[in-house]
């Protein structure tokens, strides 16, 4: 008898399952006089991806990262089916601001949007934050996982503490500054080989890597006592130049190694 | 009306910046609505030709005309001749938008204006002078206080950057970097606005705000930069503070090494 | 005083400083805009280097003496432009003949081509003549169409019209050019 409920009692769970590991989507329908827009997401716990295409919608799809099984409790409880996921939209011209209710689950999250985008994002745990085929200027912050960019014509300002950074681009833009930093992650940053740019990069490590020809020059960080006599100075960036020297560009990584690659 | 008027796809071939796939698409839709590759060839040949009639370099001449009238005007604005243009004054009032520097601009030509006019001392080249580069250092950082405003990271680090190379930024900029170091969302925009307040050190603005940053802060690049510069500084009113971190059960396993060295120092 | 970084500074922020007194920065600003204010006039007069560069001088007197006037509220670029185009109608007004315009153009002040491909050289020759036999402001719209750092949107702010107009004229412009071209081409080969 017994056996037979708890068979009974393992189908309902495995039917409620499929229930629960449905993606929730949201739909952002652009103007047709679209061109270039800003937007900006911040996930509690788990990732976040967004692609650029050529297109006027932005397609955003959230998908809880665990099964249920995971999340049973010892007595054999579970929780009956709720909506726990609660996405929606902002839209304020071209400026779109997305809110998420997860209620404290991983939920991982998928953004397709037309390339021509700056975005602000974030993952609070848990997550990698990651941005493919954009055109814009790219502000990504995540404390514990990887932020990885691909293909970006644009700039970046991008930290992580725990996680690597990887940056791709295509294309810089001209005389936009852009750091990089992570305390215990790696930094490698592809550029193209014809960027111009001023270099402050430190390392406790002292890992600094590049196939770029780099003019190193050591940078100290005068400061100053109340009478303004010198009295110490902090041991510092390495300062370099590419292709004659441009914006700066910033990267600083504690344990980290960091890498600048030519494309 | 003649067929072809104004033809987007026309247009768009001549003007565009198209790949050469889009562009074989648009010429054979043309081609079906019934232009001929001769007419199209035509406007596009046309269009070309304007870019083959090369423009020389403009004489020497130019450019010596020019440096030389900006030195006349130069000297002009040194001297304090009456500018005919302070008509204009109203005008700025009146058609300004909200913008808080656009206030701050028109108050300060304001100013220059009839400072310019009503200094007529025997001293006036040298008040001339100092009251020019004091107004343009005004200028400079009204400047940067706006960018700071900006909601894009990057206009915020120009901003940081552009203030780590003044000489002597006014307490109104500093209170402003002091600021974005304790309350900026971007932990590097923070950052940058540590390394430029470790040049103005010897304010004590500076060392005061430095003391009580370091409750503002979660981010450990940020806390170990930090704990350096206030042992570089001997800055013993921070001791309460880095006692308060290391009873945090949270605080990051490198930061805790960087304190607990921290205190041993400055007691 | 460090100098101020330069390159930090925007063309507004540089006008804004030189409308508070600071006129050296303008001569960053000359140095950016004078050879696409100098292409503009260039193609505008129909090749005459002599009175281009006078042109250019002009705009940028214009811009010390309307400095204050100069508000930010727009961009730099179209607001220099916006001189170049009334210092060109000025410059056409004093013009009095078309025709005498035409000549004094194609006579001694044009400058002579070095390149010995005559086919080329007639092309050209034609093209200008094109050129002359056009209306002023078609004339303008086809040359700001071919400065780079003009785009639609700068153009329709310089004229003050809208984007799609500008794009209109524009094409209008060239299909009359191309008419006038064919017709002149035609004749030329009826001379041989």
């Amino acid at each position: 008898m017994t056996r037979r409920i708890l068979v009974l009692f393992s189908f309902i769970v495995f039917m409620e399952l499929q229930a629960w590991c449905q993606p929730e989507q949201l739909v952002v329908n652009l103007p047709a006089s679209f061109k270039t827009g800003h937007l900006s997401f911040e996930n509690p716990r788990g990732s976040v991806k967004v692609t650029g295409y050529d297109g006027n919608v932005i397609l955003v799809t959230g998908t809880p990262r665990y099964s249920e099984k995971a999340e049973k409790q010892a007595n054999g409880m579970h929780r009956i089916a709720d909506n726990d996921l609660d996405i929606s939209a902002e839209v304020n011209g071209s400026n779109v601001m997305l809110l998420c209710r997860t209620t404290g689950k991983t939920v991982d999250f998928d953004i397709k949007l037309p390339r021509d985008f700056s975005l602000k994002l974030r993952s609070l745990d848990n997550g990698t934050v990651e941005v493919i085929n954009v055109n814009g200027e790219i502000e990504a912050e995540n404390n514990n996982g990887d932020i990885k960019l691909d293909n970006i014509a644009g700039s970046a300002v991008l930290s992580s503490v725990s996680g690597d950074i990887t940056a791709v681009f295509r294309k810089v833009t001209e005389g936009s500054p852009m750091m990089f930093t992570s305390f215990e992650g790696n930094i490698c940053i592809t550029l193209p080989g014809d960027t111009q740019a001023g270099l402050r990069i430190k390392s406790e490590t002292g890992e600094i890597m590049s196939d770029f020809d780099i003019k190193p020059s050591k940078r100290k960080s005068v400061m100053k006592d109340v009478d303004n006599k010198q009295i110490w100075s902090l041991e510092d960036w390495v300062t370099g130049t590419v292709n004659g020297g441009g914006p700066e560009y910033i990267m600083r990584t504690y344990s980290g190694k960091v890498c600048i690659k030519k494309r | 009306m003649e067929k072809y008027d104004f033809d987007e796809r026309l247009s768009q071939l001549i003007y565009g910046d198209l790949s050469p796939d889009e562009k074989s698409r648009i010429i054979a839709g043309l081609k079906v609505d019934g232009m001929t590759e001769e007419e199209i060839m035509s406007y596009v040949s046309v269009a070309g030709i304007l870019d083959e009639y090369p423009v020389p370099d403009p004489s020497e001449r130019m450019d010596r005309r020019f440096y030389a009238m900006l030195g006349e005007e130069k000297k002009k604005i040194l001297l304090g001749s009456p500018d005919r243009y302070e008509s204009k004054r109203s005008f700025f009032l009146s058609a300004w938008p909200l913008m808080k520097i656009a206030a701050g601009i028109a108050l300060f030509i304001l100013g220059f204006a009839t400072a310019s006019w009503i200094n007529r001392t025997s001293q006036r080249n040298q008040n001339q002078m100092a009251q020019l580069s004091g107004e343009v250092k005004q200028l400079k950082e009204t400047l940067v206080m706006s960018m700071m405003q900006q909601s894009s990271p990057v206009e915020r680090i120009k901003a940081v950057n552009m203030i780590s190379n003044m000489d002597d930024p006014e307490s109104r900029v500093i209170s402003s970097l002091l600021n974005v170091l304790n309350h900026d969302n971007n932990d590097n925009v923070r950052l940058l606005a540590l390394e430029a307040l470790i040049r103005y050190s010897g304010i004590k603005q500076v060392r005061d705000g430095l003391v009580t940053s370091l409750s503002h802060q979660t981010s450990p690049l940020i806390q170990m930069r930090l704990t350096d510069v206030l042992v570089a500084l001997h800055e013993t009113k921070a001791l309460p503070e880095f006692r308060k971190m290391l009873n945090d059960e949270s605080l990051n396993y490198s930061v805790r090494g960087k304190i607990n060295k921290a205190v041993v120092i400055l007691l | 005083m460090p100098a101020l970084k330069n390159r930090d500074l925007s063309d507004n922020e540089l006008m804004i400083l030189v409308a508070a007194g600071d006129t050296d920065k303008l001569g960053i600003l000359y140095e950016k805009y004078k050879m696409p204010l100098f292409t503009y006039f260039f193609r505008l007069t129909l090749g005459d280097k002599h009175a281009s560069e006078d042109l250019v001088h002009t705009v940028f007197y214009r811009v010390i003496k309307y400095r204050k006037t100069f508000t930010g509220t727009g961009d730099f670029i179209n607001w220099v432009f916006r001189i170049a185009h009334n210092t060109g109608i000025d410059h056409n007004r004093r013009l009095k003949h078309a025709d005498s315009y035409r000549n004094e153009v194609m006579g001694v002040d044009t400058v002579v081509y070095e390149v010995p491909d005559i086919e080329k050289n007639e092309r050209r020759e034609l093209l200008y003549k094109a050129l002359g036999e056009m209306k002023a402001e078609d004339r303008e719209i086809l040359t700001m169409g071919k400065i780079d750092c003009l785009k639609y949107t700068e153009i329709a702010n310089i004229l003050k019209i809208s984007e799609s107009n500008v794009k209109i004229r524009m094409f209008r412009a060239l299909k009359k050019l191309k008419d006038i071209y064919n017709n002149l081409e035609k004749d030329s080969y009826g001379k041989v």
